[in-house]
């Protein structure tokens, strides 16, 4: 009896040390691959639960398990650029830990400085899950049916109008410089450390337009309480028909932002493959689709080339933007 | 559809669904749990709960929530009275007067009256909910920059009263919270402030791990140094009961009233908060007593303000929340994505699509209160034999609970040594007589007073008149001058009187 115990013992040791040996020279073996994931994959999401990119990776993380079996795990923390520079010195190449990080914010802090051109250049991204326009809102009692109308009152009396969003020298005001470049008109950017803050605002008179993702503002929008004059999307939303896209009205521009899940530079590209692939059949699913919409937030899948040259574009566009407003300070 | 309806409709859902019942009650219970042990709150708590409640129901998940909610807020209080060390932010003001009193021998006349309290706080505030809660959401639209900056600096007068015996350490303090605060990312522009080239820091400094450095490790390295006494042992002639006494609560039902109003009001109002609501009850309370040189003694009347005031922010934030999608605080916000994860988006249309839903807040809202009240009476017996464990096993039972929570909430190592230098910094502070409390106003109403006057400046175009067409804002200034002055007016006044 104690025999076959040893036994048993020396062999499963065998068995262990051969598993450490196969972690050793795992690089671009596929049998590596075809075993994952062996174990839990955390996904670290630099926002607060409850948030809107919180919801989304939990939905999706919810429907990997179903689908796949999986065991993903979302563990929130907070300040993405601390978050950022913490993902990418870690050890965290092994696929096991993601990120939740868009190409247009780090183009953003990339543009001002905040993170460099490595982090920038080398992030993977496991394609795209949803993609939230971004809408020009206006209180329901407000002058303004058309965005039309609101832009001819702007370039009536300009930097009068008051822009209400959140932060200021971050995307979203880039995203609305942008825009009112292409128009060629200029509002009064205020600022509000919260969206619901300036949502509020809007609402109660402060401010003349809310400028917000779609997610944020499809409650207040469905409920009468906020008009949605246009919104940033490619093709107009499936829940907002009448809706139209700043494209459709002339304005040549695509904004908004992508909600996705990226993996370290060093991560063995067959579990990039496995991921990706993964990732796209869960998203392709009628269930996902369908919980995503329930939110507000829009299934858009998008290749890592296609996140990398969307990151590029607005990369572009942000610097534009900055050398501007430094010249102009 | 009329509000006693709605609430008949959420009770016939949540009674004939024993689940639903029983998610209530334990979550009443974790929520009291949480909130009671000083370095887990009831916002970690109901943080850590949401992904569960995304599988479940959603009457089934939003009830959990509110139950850890409720319980959350008043479970502060039990800290704050046996070991002189907040539950939560909401409780810093009932260690004023709850402590003295327990150390007086009176730990379960003291707990009585913050749990009573914190009933009628939270049963009030739910009834304004129910009856006004549309009329009261729109009021609070009218609140804009303006009207928060001057709400912020009428938060920050209260220092003044704090600490009437040294007003310059008061104000060294406050302005070393509002310094703390400032560290980190700034919220309007993204630009690192007091950072020193750290990013670690680029994340701010956060609440629980500040809250709980200064006021639960730095607490017990003043208390270690009584380590190996014996403690007072508590006094056995006391009623051993937390149901109050027959007209113990004589003379108090003004405070009370006052406090839950202030609580209700400063809910509806968002991103204020609980410990804002605390503090201005806590001062109202003395301003207007007969008795203020009592207050910080073990005065009753400084037990219930703040426990009244901060149940009752609970009822007031379910308001903007429910009528118009816009959170109250912290926590609201979380209850809010509970129900948006499952398609129901809070805001007007929840009243006309999903009555049960409305109802069931409604319903678990007031039961939670009730529950929680219950709760007390048949736990307190066991909360309160921490009085009776030495000092060396239970300190390091609460330090772990600190540095758990302290990494639970964001989840990054670095915030522990920030809960350590904090821990250092509140010992340093305690020895060279530095009061704490205005420290933590500095910390919350920083931000509230700097980033509204930027958003409002900003707003009118760098027009710093403009504040003076804003009748509410005037008005709230106007109050903040009255209680920064007031000390100076009421020796005034009592002069008079004297001469007279």
């Amino acid at each position: 009896m104690k025999k076959m115990l040893a036994i048993l013992l020396a062999a499963l040791l065998v068995l262990s040390l051969g598993a450490c040996g196969n972690d050793g020279t795992a690089e671009g073996d596929p049998k590596t691959s075809d075993a994952y994931p062996e174990k839990a994959i955390t996904v670290i999401v630099p926002f607060s639960a409850g948030g809107e990119h919180d919801l989304t990776a939990r939905v999706v993380a919810g429907r990997l398990n179903e689908m796949f079996g999986w065991n993903v795990v979302i563990q929130n923390t907070s300040g993405d650029v601390a978050a950022t520079i913490e993902y990418m010195n870690g050890d965290n190449g092994d696929g096991y830990t993601l990120f939740m990080h868009s190409p247009e914010v780090m183009s953003s802090n990339y543009a001002s400085g905040l993170l460099p051109e490595a982090y920038y250049k080398d992030m993977i991204y496991l394609g795209n899950f949803v993609y939230d326009p971004l809408t020009i809102c206006v209180a329901a009692d407000s002058p303004y049916q058309t965005l039309q109308e609101l832009l001819e009152a702007a370039k009536a009396n300009p930097g009068t109008l008051n822009w209400a969003s959140v932060g200021s020298g971050g995307l979203n005001q880039m995203n609305a410089e942008n825009l009112w470049n292409i128009a060629d008109v200029e509002f009064n950017y205020v600022p509000y450390d919260d969206a619901s803050k300036g949502r509020a605002a809007v609402l109660g008179g402060h401010a003349d337009v809310f400028h917000s993702f779609a997610g944020g503002a499809k409650s207040t929008v469905d409920s009468g309480q906020l008009r949605v004059l246009a919104v940033g999307s490619e093709e107009r939303l499936d829940y907002w028909p009448d809706v139209p896209t700043l494209k459709e009205l002339g304005y040549d521009v695509v904004t908004g932002l992508t909600r996705c899940w990226d993996t370290h530079p060093d991560t063995d590209p067959a579990i990039v493959e496995v991921l990706t692939a993964k990732f796209k059949e869960c998203l392709d699913d009628p269930q996902t689709q369908q919980q995503l919409l329930d939110m507000g937030q829009a299934p858009t899948w998008m290749t890592d080339e296609e996140m990398h040259e969307y990151g590029e574009y607005y990369y572009g566009v942000y610097s534009d933007i900055l050398a501007r407003l430094n010249a102009e300070e | 559809m009329s509000a006693f309806a709605l609430i008949l409709q959420g009770a016939v859902e949540v009674v004939t669904n024993p689940m639903t019942l029983l998610y209530l009650v334990v979550g009443t219970f974790g929520g009291i749990v949480f909130g009671a042990i000083p370095g887990l709150t009831g916002a970690l708590g109901v943080s850590l709960m949401l992904p569960f409640t995304f599988s479940m129901e959603p009457t089934q998940g939003i009830t959990t929530l509110i139950g850890i909610y409720v319980g959350g807020v008043s479970g502060g209080l039990v800290a704050s009275i046996m070991l002189n060390i907040p539950g939560n932010a909401a409780a810093i003001c009932t260690c004023f007067d709850g402590s003295p009193m327990a150390k007086k021998g009176q730990p379960f006349r003291a707990l009585s009256y913050g749990i009573t309290a914190s009933l009628i706080g939270g049963l009030l505030s739910g009834a304004v909910l129910i009856v006004a809660a549309s009329k009261l959401a729109h009021f609070g639209l009218l609140f804009g920059s303006w009207e928060y900056f001057a709400l912020g600096m009428m938060g920050m007068a209260v220092v003044v009263a704090l600490c009437s015996d040294d007003m310059v350490k008061g104000f060294i303090s406050a302005i070393i919270g509002m310094i703390l605060a400032m560290v980190g990312m700034d919220k309007l522009s993204i630009v690192p402030r007091f950072t020193f080239g750290y990013y670690q820091l680029s994340n701010g400094m956060s609440e629980l791990a500040v809250l709980m450095g200064l006021f639960a490790l730095g607490e017990i390295m003043v208390q270690v140094g009584g380590l190996g006494k014996k403690l007072e042992t508590v006094n056995t002639e006391e009623r051993r009961s937390v149901i109050p006494a027959k007209g113990a609560f004589a003379g108090l039902w003004k405070t009370i009233l006052s406090s839950s109003i202030i609580g209700t009001f400063i809910g509806v109002l968002p991103g204020v908060g609980q410990s804002t609501a605390a503090l201005i009850a806590y001062n109202q309370a003395k301003n207007t007593s007969n008795t203020p040189e009592k207050f910080g003694t073990g005065h009753p009347e400084g037990i219930v303000a703040p426990e009244a005031a901060n149940n009752a922010v609970c009822g007031g934030a379910l308001i903007p929340m429910l009528t118009l999608g816009i959170p109250g605080d912290t926590i609201t916000a979380m209850l809010m994505s509970g129900l948006i994860v499952h398609g129901l988006a809070p805001g007007p249309l929840l009243f006309d699509n999903n009555t049960e839903v409305v109802g069931t807040i409604y319903f678990s809202y007031i039961l939670a209160c009730i529950l929680m009240y219950v709760l007390y009476i048949l736990f307190i017996r066991h909360f309160i034999k921490i009085l009776t464990l030495p000092m060396n096993y239970l300190f390091p039972v609460i330090l772990l609970m600190c540095l758990v929570g302290a990494l639970t909430a964001n989840n990054r190592i670095f915030d522990i040594w920030i809960f350590v230098a904090m821990g250092f910094a509140g010992y340093i502070f305690h020895h060279v007589g530095i009061p704490l409390a205005p420290m933590i106003l500095g910390y919350v109403l920083g931000p509230t007073v700097e980033l509204n006057f930027r958003t409002a400046i900003m707003a009118n175009r760098g027009d710093l008149s403009s504040i003076l067409s804003h009748p509410i804002a005037m008005g709230l200034l106007a109050m903040a001058a009255i209680m920064a002055f007031w000390p100076v007016i009421s020796s005034w006044r009592r002069q008079k009187t004297q001469e007279v």
